[in-house]
């Protein structure tokens, strides 16, 4: 199975970075994501994807490698992993390249993911259709996870725009509602540069629950928080990754593992393969 | 592949079958036909260090009239026998037909009643006409007996209303009126339907129709906007005018259902095959 | 908690082989076809999809057919079993074998003793099944080879001449 992830999110490369933090926190963020482990500096991480539908329960403890990359443009990894019991394997390869684009009023980072799935096993044969409905679900939670999260960082609003009002959930964007049929775009990122499309970042209370202060980037310049809104062919997948992505720049950014970003999709990718041998 | 091993045990009565679950917990299941257990097992799927054999507990076996009526039919019924079991001939037509139409003859032989509401595959025929009847489920437990309505047992993909530690021991249907008459329609190309609907109309009642869906998604979907038109509809109508009142209620129900694409065909088609089937068994149930 | 493996005792099962008397120690686990197969070395049923869906592999047990793949041996205890060697007697084969022959209603041969004892259960069943009423009961047997149409054949004229094939 192959999709394509193509969004422009509103934030610079870097931005994107120091938006989020903490590696076990986008790991919390992925439905039965557990015990993440960098094994190897910049290079690769472990994880454990358990899942559960009726009797049925699986188990894939999951290898992210990073093969090649390329600093804030281009990486290109592969996830792998095996459940024992029922047999069921997964393999993900996948070039993430990110693109800023420079010359706008407001910062934009252009993220293209391209991947190719195989999931095989006697689990994914003989339930397919409902491993394919639960790899769905899984993703819209995760996103709603995501977004959940994204709505509590603080000061992530451009201090020129004409915001909405810092408490008003209710501006949430309703794209972030999961498009029922694959292949269905949601709003382009055109809408990013609107500002009462952009989610209204709660005051900074957020800050005080992070472990560490955010870097030195302008925080007056970054864009909404949560305001991912994406183009893809792959709706479920697509906002799982793009916006793991997002998430993972952020955790590098401070001082984590840096190659996080890289893991961080993948292991969206691994989420959703994972549920398919459940 | 083979089977891990496992110990079987064959109670007699069901407290020994309840009490031999309590006791092994997680690690035990219950066994009837086997026609998704033993798959799973062979599979490796699934793995159970007891297997619980209830085919020895005559209290779950026939198919009864109550005093009253009601329909009762132990969790051990198989496709089979429900098809030939002249009370349900009688009473329930409709539901012989489904029973006779239930993969392959294998399978009916086999194949529980009980067995298919509690492994609970969406792709099943019986869940969606017991919904439509408005039947209802008797579960043994630890705790004693409780009765859920089976549109309350099905709750998603593999998933029911019913304990670990329970188990389904009958399932009742209540008294058809005089007026009333009941039908299944699927399709599917595999043994499983891709798509199943359930009409159970009744002239003599103000409700009128009953109208359900399964198979398509997680579990057996109400047709509630077909179930209003119906309702008010002139009694008497011939099928073809009935079902004229009705289709764009039932269209507008299908395309509401949540479908997704797999083996058994695309949203589309299934949604498309919603309609269809409901005319057949709209017009089954009228003269 | 988890046994080890020799923890799980064998049972003894007692039931009627093509009307012989026949007991076999079994782990619980074993399936009716690998009993049938390895142990007592009835090789006429055969393995195919190993999910009962294709039919291959149907014995009859109290007169119906049962997927021996996906049955517990264990669930055989106290019943009749009859497989494809239990038709013939010595060299005067059954009636519908015989209507098969007549009719080339095989090829490989492979889904054939399933087919045949789908028939004989279908035909014990039922005295004078339709031609819709044979295509619905041997649904669920699978044939790769002959595209159906010399088996139907086969039956509706056994159904239709007895005589001919006594």
């Amino acid at each position: 199975m192959d999709f394509r992830i193509d969004a422009l999110l509103p934030a610079t490369a870097s931005q994107l970075w120091a938006i989020f933090f903490d590696v076990k926190r986008v790991a919390g963020l992925i439905p039965g994501c557990e015990n993440v482990v960098e094994v190897e500096k910049l290079k690769s991480f472990s994880a454990t994807m358990r899942q559960k539908i009726g009797p049925f329960k699986l188990e894939v403890p999951t290898r992210i490698e990073i093969d090649s990359y390329d600093i804030e443009r281009q990486v290109c990894l592969k996830a792998v992993g095996a459940d024992k019991a029922t047999g069921t394997t997964i393999d993900v390869r996948m070039v993430v390249d990110l693109q800023e684009q420079r010359g706008g009023e407001d910062a934009l980072c252009k993220l293209d993911v391209s991947a190719g799935m195989q999931v095989a096993g006697r689990l994914a044969s003989l339930g397919y259709p409902i491993v394919r409905k639960r790899s769905e679900q899984l993703f819209a939670e995760f996103e709603a996870r995501l977004r959940a999260e994204l709505s509590h960082l603080d000061g992530s609003r451009p201090a020129e725009d004409d915001s909405p009002a810092a408490d008003d959930e209710s501006t949430l964007p309703a794209q972030a509602q999961p498009a029922p049929q694959p292949g269905v775009a949601a709003a382009t990122a055109a809408g990013a540069a609107d500002p009462s499309a952009r989610n209204a970042a709660p005051p900074p209370r957020a800050a005080a629950q992070r472990r560490e202060p955010p870097p030195a980037a302008p925080v007056g310049n970054a864009p909404g928080a949560g305001t991912t809104e994406l183009v893809f062919l792959w709706p479920r997948l697509g906002i799982n990754v793009a916006v793991a992505v997002g998430v993972a720049h952020g955790a590098v950014a401070l001082g984590q593992s840096p190659w996080w970003w890289l893991a961080a999709p993948l292991l969206g990718v691994a989420a959703s393969l994972g549920r398919r041998g459940g | 592949m083979r089977a891990r091993k496992f110990f079987l045990h064959r109670p007699t009565d069901l407290d020994e079958a309840i009490r031999l679950k309590a006791e092994h917990g997680d690690a035990a299941t219950f066994h009837a036909g086997g026609t998704e257990l033993l798959v799973a097992l062979k599979a490796h799927v699934l793995h159970y260090e007891h297997v619980i054999d209830l085919k020895q507990i005559e209290a779950l076996k026939g198919v009864r009239l109550r005093d009253d009526g009601t329909i009762s039919i132990g969790s051990l019924s198989t496709h089979d026998r429900i098809a030939n079991d002249p009370i349900i001939r009688e009473s329930l037509p409709g539901y012989a037909a489904l029973s006779e139409h239930v993969a392959n003859i294998r399978v009916r032989i086999a194949g529980t009643l009980g067995g298919v509401l509690c492994f609970a595959e969406p792709h099943a025929d019986a869940p969606t006409l017991l919904c439509a009847l408005d039947a209802w489920v008797v579960l043994l437990g630890p705790d004693g007996e409780r009765e859920i309505p089976s549109r309350d047992f099905h709750l998603g993909e593999f998933t029911t209303a019913r304990a670990d530690d329970e188990i389904l021991a009958s399932i009742e249907i209540a008294p058809q009126s005089a007026g009333t008459r009941s039908a299944y329609r699927s399709f599917g190309h595999t043994e499983r339907p891709a798509v199943g609907v359930a009409a159970v109309w009744s002239t003599d009642n103000a409700q009128r129709l009953s109208l359900w869906a399964g198979a398509i998604s997680a579990c057996p979907t109400r047709l509630s906007r077909a179930e209003e038109a119906a309702a008010e509809l002139d009694g008497g109508l011939p099928a073809e005018a009935a079902w004229g009142r009705l289709r764009d209620a039932v269209r507008a129900d299908a395309q509401a259902i949540d479908a997704h694409d797999d083996l058994h065909g695309g949203a589309d088609y299934k949604r498309h095959l919603v309609s269809v089937l409901a005319e057949r068994a709209i017009k089954a149930c009228l003269p | 908690m988890s046994q080890t493996e020799s923890e799980f005792p064998m049972m003894r099962v007692d039931f009627k082989l093509n009307g012989a008397p026949a007991s076999v120690d079994v782990e619980p686990c074993e399936m009716l076809i690998d009993v049938l197969r390895d142990r007592l070395r009835l090789t006429g049923t055969k393995r195919s999809c190993d999910v009962q869906v294709c039919g291959a592999c149907t014995v009859l047990v109290d007169g119906n057919p049962a997927s021996s793949c996906t049955t517990l041996c264990a669930d055989a205890h106290g019943r009749e079993v009859t497989t494809i060697e239990g038709l013939a007697e010595g060299k005067r084969l059954d009636p519908v074998q015989r209507a098969f022959i007549a009719h080339g209603a095989l090829q490989c041969g492979f889904c054939t003793p399933g087919m045949i004892l789908a028939v004989k259960a279908m035909l014990a069943r039922h005295g004078a099944p339709s031609e819709a009423d044979v295509r619905h009961y041997l649904r669920g047997n699978i044939c790769r080879c002959t595209g159906y149409v010399k088996i139907i054949e086969a039956v509706m004229d056994l159904i239709h001449n007895p005589s001919s094939y006594q």
